[in-house]
């Protein structure tokens, strides 16, 4: 395979002919040489999908880093840029498969509140004594969440931090972009924050209080 | 709101004050206050990041120290789960070809 500068990637991917196609056959080759360490935690190369997944992400790179061509803006190598595009279309494929049966409505309690935080007020302690002050606590700190933040904010946040869904799958859910659902997330917490300010308490306060008694 | 009365007396009740310290918070808790702890007023979005995420892996993988030089992905990607993955991808790929 050429070496080829980055100007030399652009040059001959925007070029018209032999120089084109050997551009993009070895763009193509070093996508398929890097998939496997990316997809390592995700996918093994002896998984049967495994061929047809990185061979249709290659594919789809190509088009992107193509399409994109013109962003490009020579702060890393050419091909580490290519390699990102090919990340996020495969960990974006491998997710969707992965989440594939989840449904957002499994988080929720639907009580005559409305919906709740459900996974903060459920902790058995096995201390039966605690148990009564710990859920008036938690049950505290529901009401807090409830009132700050809105059905969404509340819902993507159990999810995303709790749940451990992936924030691309869970703003696919709700029809937004990751993006946006990131922001939607970042200003539930500075709320939250606020609020907890307000109450005369920050994060900081309440692990102190934790730790040291 | 007694928020702060209410922790303190659970914390008595639980024994956290004393030896034992097996007794947990409630994981989600837990997570709840790691989250806003982390939480700054200015963030960038995972747009932010992506935009940036090819420079910031190289710059890590030479052993520059990236996270002084861009300290809003650092930030991001310690929170967002999927952008730490794919910087963490991204950063497996380019050991295994060193720049």
């Amino acid at each position: 395979m050429a070496d080829r500068t980055n100007e030399e990637w652009i040059a001959d991917l925007k070029s018209n002919g032999p120089a084109k196609e050997a551009a993009l056959g070895d763009l193509r080759a070093t996508i398929l040489a890097g998939l496997p360490y990316a997809l390592s935690n995700y996918l093994s190369p002896d998984n049967p999908q495994f061929k047809s997944l990185t061979e249709e992400v290659a594919q789809d790179t190509l088009l992107r880093a193509m399409d994109r061509l013109d962003t490009f803006e020579g702060r890393s190598r050419f091909t580490t840029w290519v390699q990102k595009i090919a990340i996020r279309i495969a960990l974006t494929e491998l997710r969707r498969r992965r989440w594939r049966d989840f449904s957002l409505d499994s988080l929720v309690d639907e009580n005559e509140e409305g919906v709740s935080f459900p996974s903060l007020m459920i902790d058995p302690s096995p201390n039966p004594d605690g148990l009564t002050e710990q859920n008036d606590m938690l049950q505290q700190v529901g009401k807090l969440i409830e009132e700050e933040l809105t059905d969404k904010q509340r819902q993507a946040m159990v999810a995303t931090a709790i749940e451990g869904v992936p924030l691309e799958e869970v703003a696919r859910r709700m029809g937004m972009k990751r993006n946006a659902l990131y922001k939607l997330l970042h200003d539930a917490r500075l709320r939250l924050k606020q609020r907890l300010a307000n109450e005369g308490l920050t994060p900081e306060d309440i692990w102190a209080i934790f730790e040291s008694g | 709101m007694e928020l702060k009365g209410a922790i303190k007396r659970l914390v008595q009740r639980m024994g956290w004050d004393k030896e034992d310290n097996k007794m947990q918070l409630p994981e989600e808790f837990q997570k709840l206050l790691k989250m806003l702890e982390n939480t700054q007023e200015v963030e960038f979005s995972c747009d932010d990041v992506y935009h940036l995420l090819d420079q910031y892996s190289e710059a890590v993988v030479q052993g520059e120290n990236a996270e002084q030089l861009m300290p809003l992905v650092e930030h991001h990607i310690n929170i967002c789960p999927d952008c730490r993955e794919e910087f963490e991808a991204l950063l497996r790929v380019l050991q295994a070809s060193p720049v």
